[in-house]
């Protein structure tokens, strides 16, 4: 059997596998209940994981349209970038797919070299979209942080009363140019 | 360099904490220990702030904020008084004794588990200990310990454990991760508000000096100048006339208010962020406009200048305190009755509590709109109306001119603000509002919307940016809403009726949905009224164009 036709014929246990274990990153009790509910607007942690697996390997293995990819698994990792994990957990799924892909194919003696270099490559640009998109997502945290400073809102705890600070700063004429 | 076998790496990114938010809880709840790392804990208030408040807005309750001083979330020791362990209990028992829902709450849960997953914190996070239910249990299980028989005799088998440091922590930590929103207690069957729950674990830290500056501070601003922004009658007022400035700039019309004036019928108040901070100045310039356009006989108050109230984020003292203020200013001026602005928190205490508090409010009168001659019965005792009940009311009976078509440049969906919405029931009257001033309308779904709303997730002063991710993972059920709307119907505007939720979802929206703005419901009010004798208006109020006359 060909690495390739096993990722097709046994798509639905290798992606309930990958599912699985990427969601058991999770604390138990919250991993359980990520698992278990369907409700995409009363789970969204686990359904957009759920959607983004899916998606993903559809395009990878089955259509071979890489570049589609982002669009999958943007929101997933702007999820997993404000979670409490470490940078590598938060983006290990190209990771675990190896290691779920690596035991179905013992279990049916696979025996494919070609087809592993082809899945290698497939799965490693998986790993670098998921670091590139992880990456942006913390800056974009960074500039929502930012941008917020910026607009007012932390005078308040930071720079003692604004009205004492605008007199002090800003002549004022010059007021309702910054202030509003 | 050594390469990491990613099943190592594994291994040890799931065993050790993280080196940004602190450990994922990986065992029994009671067994994994609150690690305090930058990111994971609002600052704690100042010394200076919590001396403030000693002296000057609680002389007269020594200890209600615990002893001043300069302590550090992530040290092992939070130079805590003496004996803090039996001034929580004490004040426990207090509590237990003065509100009753409180003891009623502490023994009636059955552990459904109904509300474990309703709560916005539990699922962005997966914490076990952001459950509703678990929450409590970090209160109710030192309740069992030493004011339950069976605690009292069984201890840990009974469900109880002392009052220790590490529950302490637990505590600061996860009572800080409670937005008091109640969307959980909309499912608890026996009705317990875990809010009030948080509330009371809230004060009691207080009373051994464990707070967050982000709530003092402004707590703080609202005693001394009676708005959380620290603003003083001269800026408040300049404000305000700077956005009368924009609004003749924008419609050829001068609007007029005045402030302090003492015979007015009305007095209106609104959150401090209306008249300083964007994007509630759109929604002020909303309220100018429209009090303009109907001719209505208000004033604006440079003292009841904030309607937030950060006492509910405290405690009831202050709560109370704060509230008061209103009242006392509408006595003094003599007012009628009293308009209220679009807040949140300002109306879950004024529907909830103020009635116990500084109620009924006996010299005012039944609020009466001079326009429509409704009367407003749900508010007889509070005697202050909701802006967008007043707002409906007088489009219901054809007193606004309005042109939806103004607000064609945007795509709308309704975010129900947890106060407004469960606190006193405000569902249909923005959506009323919502329908008559803009033409592109589209609800969330609906288990995320009305009763159900999600929090921003930066409720009751976590609205602070030292804690960013944690509020990005508390909002994540109410944007990921907000996102099925935009990429469905092209949304592109969320509107609200609540200040906190006007900063905290324009922060929320730029991380999740950066397409996506936020607005109050005032703002599309103003955008589409037809004001006599206006200029053609070329621009909304933000000064952007509308659709259909650019350029």
């Amino acid at each position: 059997m060909l690495l390739a036709e096993l990722l097709v014929d046994r798509k639905g246990e290798i992606l309930d596998s990958w599912v699985d274990q990427v969601l058991t990153t999770y604390p138990e009790d919250g991993s359980r209940f990520f698992k278990k509910e369907k409700d995409q607007f009363a789970n969204p942690v686990g359904y957009t994981v759920k959607s983004s697996l899916w998606a993903v390997y559809a395009l990878l293995f089955e259509k071979n349209e890489p570049e589609g990819i982002v669009a999958c698994l943007h929101q997933m990792v702007r999820i997993r970038a404000v979670q409490t994990f470490n940078p590598s957990e938060a983006v290990s799924m190209a990771y675990i797919l190896k290691r779920v892909v690596k035991d179905f194919s013992r279990k049916d003696n696979v025996a494919d070299l070609e087809g592993w270099h082809a899945f290698e490559e497939k799965a490693d640009i998986l790993a670098y979209t998921l670091f590139d998109l992880y990456a942006a997502s913390r800056e974009r945290l960074y500039q929502t942080r930012v941008a917020e400073i910026k607009s007012g809102n932390q005078m308040i705890t930071d720079a003692g009363c604004p009205s004492k600070l605008m007199d002090e700063i800003v002549p004022k004429a010059e007021l309702k140019t910054i202030n509003v | 360099m050594a390469i990491i076998k990613a099943d190592k790496l594994g291994v040890s990114v799931a065993k050790g904490p993280s080196l940004m938010t602190g450990a994922v809880p990986k065992n029994d709840w009671w067994d994994v220990p609150a690690t305090f790392k930058p990111g994971n804990y609002a600052y704690p208030a100042k010394k200076e702030i919590i001396e403030y408040h000693t002296q000057k807005t609680f002389p007269s309750h020594p200890g209600l904020f615990g002893q001043p001083r300069d302590w550090d979330p992530e040290s092992d020791d939070w130079n805590l008084p003496e004996g803090w362990e039996k001034i929580i209990l004490n004040g426990l028992k207090e509590r237990l004794d003065k509100f009753r829902s409180l003891k009623i709450f502490m023994d009636c849960c059955v552990r459904c588990g109904a509300c474990a997953d309703k709560c916005h914190f539990f699922l962005g996070t997966g914490d076990p200990k952001n459950m509703p239910v678990l929450r409590a249990e970090l209160l109710r299980s030192v309740y069992r310990n030493d004011f339950t028989l069976g605690g009292k005799i069984l201890g840990k088998m009974a469900g109880g454990r002392p009052m220790t440091f590490g529950v302490l922590k637990e505590w600061f930590m996860y009572f800080y991760q409670c937005t008091e929103c109640r969307r959980c207690s909309v499912f608890c069957p026996y009705g317990i508000d875990t809010a009030e729950i948080t509330m009371i674990g809230r004060e009691l830290l207080h009373l051994v000096g464990v707070n967050i500056n982000w709530i003092m501070e402004p707590a703080a601003n609202s005693n001394r100048t009676g708005n959380h922004m620290g603003l003083q009658p001269h800026t408040f007022k300049d404000n305000i006339v700077y956005l009368c400035d924009d609004i003749e700039e924008i419609t050829g019309i001068r609007v007029e208010p005045t402030f302090n004036r003492k015979g007015a019928e009305v007095l209106f108040i609104t959150p401090s962020a209306d008249v300083f901070a964007e994007p509630g100045i759109y929604t002020a310039m909303g309220y100018l406009l429209l009090f303009h356009h109907i001719g209505l006989d208000y004033t604006w108050s440079t003292y009841a200048s904030e309607g937030g109230n950060f006492g509910l984020f405290t405690n009831n003292e202050m709560m109370k305190k704060l509230n008061g203020k209103m009242y006392a200013e509408a006595k003094r001026l003599g007012v009628k009755w009293i308009l209220g602005g679009e807040c949140g928190h300002m109306w879950r205490v004024l529907h909830q509590y103020m009635d116990t508090m500084n109620g009924p409010a006996d010299f005012l009168q039944v609020p009466t709109s001079p326009i429509t001659g409704t009367r407003f019965d749900n508010a007889a005792s509070t005697k202050m109306v909701h802006i967008s009940e007043f707002t409906a009311d007088l489009i219901k009976h054809g007193k606004v001119k309005l042109d939806p078509k103004r607000n064609d440049h945007r795509t709308v969906t309704w975010h129900d603000s947890c106060n407004t919405a469960r606190a006193m029931g405000l569902l249909d009257e923005p959506r009323y509002v919502m329908q008559n001033v803009c033409n592109n309308f589209h609800e969330m779904p609906e288990n995320t919307i009305r009763e159900s709303t999600f929090c921003c997730g930066s409720g009751t002063g976590l609205n602070t940016d030292e804690i960013m991710e944690l509020r990005m993972r508390a909002g994540l059920p109410r944007a990921n809403a907000v996102k099925y709307v935009r990429d469905r119907h092209a949304v592109d505007t969320l509107a609200c009726v609540c200040a906190i939720d006007r900063a905290t979802l324009t922060s929320l929206m730029n991380y999740w949905n950066p397409d996506v703005n936020v607005c109050g419901l005032s703002e599309l009010v103003g955008n589409a009224l037809v004001m006599e004798g206006e200029k053609e208006r070329e621009t909304g109020l933000r000064f952007e164009p509308l659709a259909g006359m650019e350029g």
